[in-house]
């Protein structure tokens, strides 16, 4: 065997190996979640469990209101998401379509926002929120997050590879600007905004910071908050319902990752490329 | 009412000239070339036209209308853009008929216009394919056809036939030739390639500099060229030039004298130095010296085939000859001598044609004003 | 063109809105309260000047955090900027194999809630019934209660917040580094230029806006997520040994209501953030960014 061939191997090895560590804590607890407690504590490091049952997510359903939970998650994420990606293509399209004095600092500033950290924000918006009446309610959680400078970024990068031909002929069609935005621009773009919208998806599902300063009533709660009252450390003895709550919780992103891959992959690879 | 009329016009960029007082006025249906090498100005006077790009100052009418301020979309003219500029999400269909569903042309009236163009240009079958599913020379046609399909007074095309190798370009050429007489437009057309202009163009306007060194029928421009830039741009091999002295109607380079005779005595009496001018295809070579023949050595030749090319130098000057059955060795001595009518004489600081022995040739085309003749 | 000037005008206006009311004016408001002394109750707020500022500087808790954050930003560096740059660099030189399939399964962890991760890995590092532990007494050995040990609290909490940045990381790097030209690559190749210079000598310069990109990434987006896990796991603690520069600012203003040291805390986040990005300006100049 070649030195080269070995060296590949050896890489492959690490690699391997990496990708076990990185792949271990969701095999962790997705077998423990299916494990009886007992069975769980005799044999944690078991990763098939010899005797599956369900009886932790059943548990999990007849304590939490899970539907509840997940609605009041989904439907943050849902607005969040949506709103993120329509004020994202609008911002992204006057960026690239038209040329108007102060374009360039405008656009610097709002991508700036990108650095901005939440803890310089939270206060006021926590005190806004309150003083308009939303505290602990969902539209309270998802009225500061309507809007994100990465989606501008991701999508005007998108954008700015049409080229411009093909929008001069459509402005030669006597087409509108908001016609030509729908017709050709949007089109063109699709999977920077798909990958944009999932990525806003995943983000405000898995959201936990302005959630937990926002909501205090059970009945609001989302999914990482739910979860959160299995962490405490008196949670010690319901090991197997918080792995299995996890789980739960894991389920939607995982799947829309799984979907998407492609996209979201190949977004961000270009991404980095220009910062 | 399809006339393009140029008033003036000039074209800046933050202070720099890219186009500067440019006139021009184009017939209702005539063919308009817009040549000139790279960076001389073509396109931006296509943009202008097609209203891409604002006009500085002076006027543009389209059919006698004034349109600087009128938005592209409401210019009624159509463009073909060097890449074609397809939809990539659409079908060729889609393609064809997207400016017709966005002005709102009744449906009937959009499948009577398809099924025309789609026939005229030969893409039936193609309909529902995706642009990145089309050859070149497919693509071409889709682009041409979505502009014919818009039926509107003016079309514009920029460097059309660039991105296709040279066997499709001469078919593509002829057919966009035959689709522009069917559709009665005014067309104009931007190229860098002198073949095109001259075979598709009913009149040439040849820019360097953004602005017009020429304005006229290809056979003019060739025949008789306004300037040393349009003798040497027009023509391959290029044109010869060389600086040249004048005495008693007599013209000297490269040591060399002859008499060109005729009225060239007259238009060159007062003068001392002039350009000389002769197209390689119009010196005649000849292994003995005869009467107003100028000695000359061959340096090299290039067979292309139909044609040779003789390079020779008379004295320092250095003269090109071409023709079919011209056959010298390098090193050998030969005799040029040059027909009368078929040479050309410029200033020699301005480099404007100073004119020509025989004014009557131009009446072919006489309709056609010589403007930038200034003698 | 007024017409497009207007038109640009109203299309920005929803995201320029929602920025103007929950990024730029908490911005400022933030920068306001930071100038005063303020329990978020009570109807007075004392102005204390640069009072905050000069008490935090002086005390030696913040001193502490400080050390905290440095020590994060260094672990972080370390397991998701440099471990990343080489394994993207192996991946588009000496492995070519199987890139699509480790990009995809990298990334996969950066998609799972820091409250899932924190949640599993307290679990796996159960200092008496998780498998780091048995295994490490089958090794005889002891593990440490790691949330009750300073020092190591930072290296768990860091290591639960990279296994959300990581795979995000090493896509985006592997991106930047895939884009160096192979030509320039063979070329050295062919002059026998050994791998690791390669690396450090045509890789590590031509893929740097990248590279400058995500180092400060790095540390702003890390210092932030890590919030959930000291939120979750250690409120911060022992004796503030986990506490990092945002975590603390929430803590002052949302556990002991000192709004304004806790925003003057965020402003001095936000400045150290803003000097990062500062120096990756001066680092990247000249090449493509965000205006080219």
């Amino acid at each position: 065997m070649s030195r080269r061939a070995a060296i590949g191997i050896l890489w492959h090895a690490v690699l391997i190996a990496l990708l076990l560590a990185m792949f271990y804590p969701i095999a962790f607890a997705l077998s423990n979640s299916f494990k009886s407690i007992s069975d769980a504590y005799s044999s944690v490091m078991e990763l098939i469990p010899s005797r599956p049952t369900l009886e932790n997510y059943s548990r999990v359903f007849s304590r939490l209101d899970v539907w509840r939970i997940t609605a009041n998650t989904l439907f943050i994420a849902l607005v969040a998401s949506v709103f993120k990606v329509l004020t994202s293509i609008l911002a992204a399209y006057a960026f690239t379509e038209f040329s108007f004095p102060g374009r360039g600092v405008l656009y610097f500033v709002m991508i700036s926002t990108i650095f901005i950290p939440f803890n310089v924000t939270m206060l006021p918006n926590y005190l806004s929120i309150t003083s308009l009446g939303l505290n602990d309610t969902l539209v309270g959680v998802a009225l500061p997050q309507l809007c994100d400078a990465t989606g501008i970024f991701l999508i005007r990068q998108s954008m700015r590879t049409i080229p411009r031909s093909i929008l001069e002929a459509a402005r030669m069609e006597n087409r509108s600007s908001l016609g030509m935005l729908t017709d050709i621009v949007v089109p063109l773009t699709r999977p920077a905004i798909l990958s944009s919208a999932i990525i806003f998806f995943i983000n405000s599902w898995n959201e936990y910071v302005w959630p937990v300063l926002m909501l205090k009533s059970k009945e609001n709660f989302t999914l990482s908050l739910a979860l959160q009252m299995y962490i405490s450390s008196e949670g010690g003895t319901e090991f197997t319902v918080a792995m299995a709550v996890s789980v739960l919780a894991m389920l939607v992103p995982f799947g829309l990752y799984v979907m998407f891959q492609k996209f979201i992959v190949s977004t961000f690879t270009s991404s980095g490329v220009k910062g | 009412m399809k006339e393009i009329v140029m008033e003036n016009v000039c074209k800046s960029y933050g202070g720099t000239g890219v186009v500067s007082d440019l006139n021009i006025s184009v017939g209702s249906g005539e063919r308009l070339i817009l040549l000139g090498p790279s960076g001389c100005g073509k396109s931006t006077i296509l943009r202008m036209i097609a209203g891409l790009e604002d006009i500085t100052s002076g006027s543009l009418y389209l059919g006698g209308r004034r349109v600087n301020d009128v938005e592209s979309g409401r210019r009624n003219v159509s463009m073909v853009f060097q890449n074609y500029a397809l939809f990539p999400h659409m079908n060729v269909e889609d393609n064809i008929t997207y400016g017709l569903r966005v002005n709102r042309i009744p449906r009937d009236e959009i499948a009577r216009r398809k099924a025309e163009v789609v026939n005229m240009l030969e893409l039936s079958g193609l309909e529902g394919r995706k642009p990145r599913e089309l050859s070149g020379g497919q693509k071409q046609r889709v682009a041409l056809a979505r502009a014919v399909a818009k039926r509107s007074d003016f079309l514009l095309l920029d460097e059309p036939l660039s991105n296709l190798d040279a066997q499709l370009r001469e078919h593509a050429r002829k057919e966009l030739v035959k689709v522009h007489e069917k559709s009665g437009a005014t067309m104009v057309y931007v190229t860098h390639d002198q073949v095109e202009a001259m075979t598709v163009g009913d009149r040439i306007a040849l820019l360097s500099g953004g602005t017009v060194q020429m304005f006229d029928t290809p056979s003019n421009i060739y025949n008789r060229p306004a300037n040393v830039f349009t003798a040497k741009f027009i023509g391959a091999p290029s044109c010869n030039i060389a600086p040249a002295r004048v005495k008693g109607g007599r013209i000297s380079f490269g040591g060399e004298w002859f008499a060109p005779g005729g009225r060239w005595r007259e238009i060159l009496s007062g003068r001392s130095e002039v350009r000389f001018g002769a197209r390689p295809e119009h010196v005649h070579l000849h292994t003995d010296a005869r009467p107003n023949s100028v000695r000359a050595v061959v340096k090299y030749s290039e067979n292309y085939g139909n044609r040779t090319s003789v390079f020779t130098s008379v004295g320092e000057t250095e003269i090109a000859v071409s023709g079919e059955d011209i056959c010298f060795a390098p090193g050998e001595t030969a005799y040029l001598s040059f027909d009368p009518d078929r040479i050309h004489l410029f200033d020699a600081d301005t480099e404007e044609n100073i004119g020509y022995p025989d004014d009557t040739r131009r009446g072919e085309d006489d309709e056609f004003i010589y403007k930038h003749n200034v003698a | 063109m007024k017409n497009m000037n207007v038109k640009a005008f109203l299309m920005l206006l929803p995201s320029l809105s929602v920025f103007g009311a929950f990024m730029f004016w908490p911005l400022a408001r933030t920068f306001y309260i930071s100038f005063f002394e303020w329990n978020m109750v009570s109807p007075v707020k004392k102005f204390v000047g640069l009072g905050n500022y000069a008490a935090l500087l002086g005390s030696p808790l913040v001193h502490r955090v400080l050390g905290n954050t440095a020590a994060y930003a260094l672990i972080l560096l370390a397991v998701n900027f440099v471990v990343p740059y080489v394994l993207a660099f192996v991946l588009s030189q000496v492995v070519k194999r199987g890139r699509a399939l480790y990009k995809g399964a990298f990334f996969l962890p950066s998609v799972i809630s820091l409250v899932v991760g924190s949640m599993i890995y307290t679990w796996i590092l159960n200092p008496i019934s998780g498998p780091v532990a048995i295994a490490a007494q089958r090794l005889g050995l002891s593990a440490p209660i790691w949330s009750k040990t300073e020092g190591a609290v930072i290296v768990v909490l860091s290591l639960v917040t990279s296994w959300k940045i990581f795979g995000y990381n090493f896509i985006v790097i592997l991106g930047g580094v895939s884009g160096v030209s192979s030509e320039v690559i063979e070329a050295a190749r062919v002059d026998n230029v050994p791998l690791w210079r390669i690396f450090t000598d045509i890789v590590l310069p031509m893929s740097s806006a990248t590279g400058v990109y995500l180092f400060v990434m790095t540390v702003v987006q890390g210092m932030q997520f890590l919030f959930t896990p000291i939120r979750v796991l250690t409120m911060g603690g022992p004796n503030y040994a986990s506490s990092n520069l945002v975590y603390h600012s929430y803590h002052e203003m949302f556990v002991v209501y000192r709004t304004g040291t806790g925003s003057a805390l965020a402003v001095i986040t936000l400045l150290g953030f803003a000097f990062l990005l500062f120096l990756e300006f001066r680092f990247v100049e000249g090449r493509v960014y965000y205006e080219s």
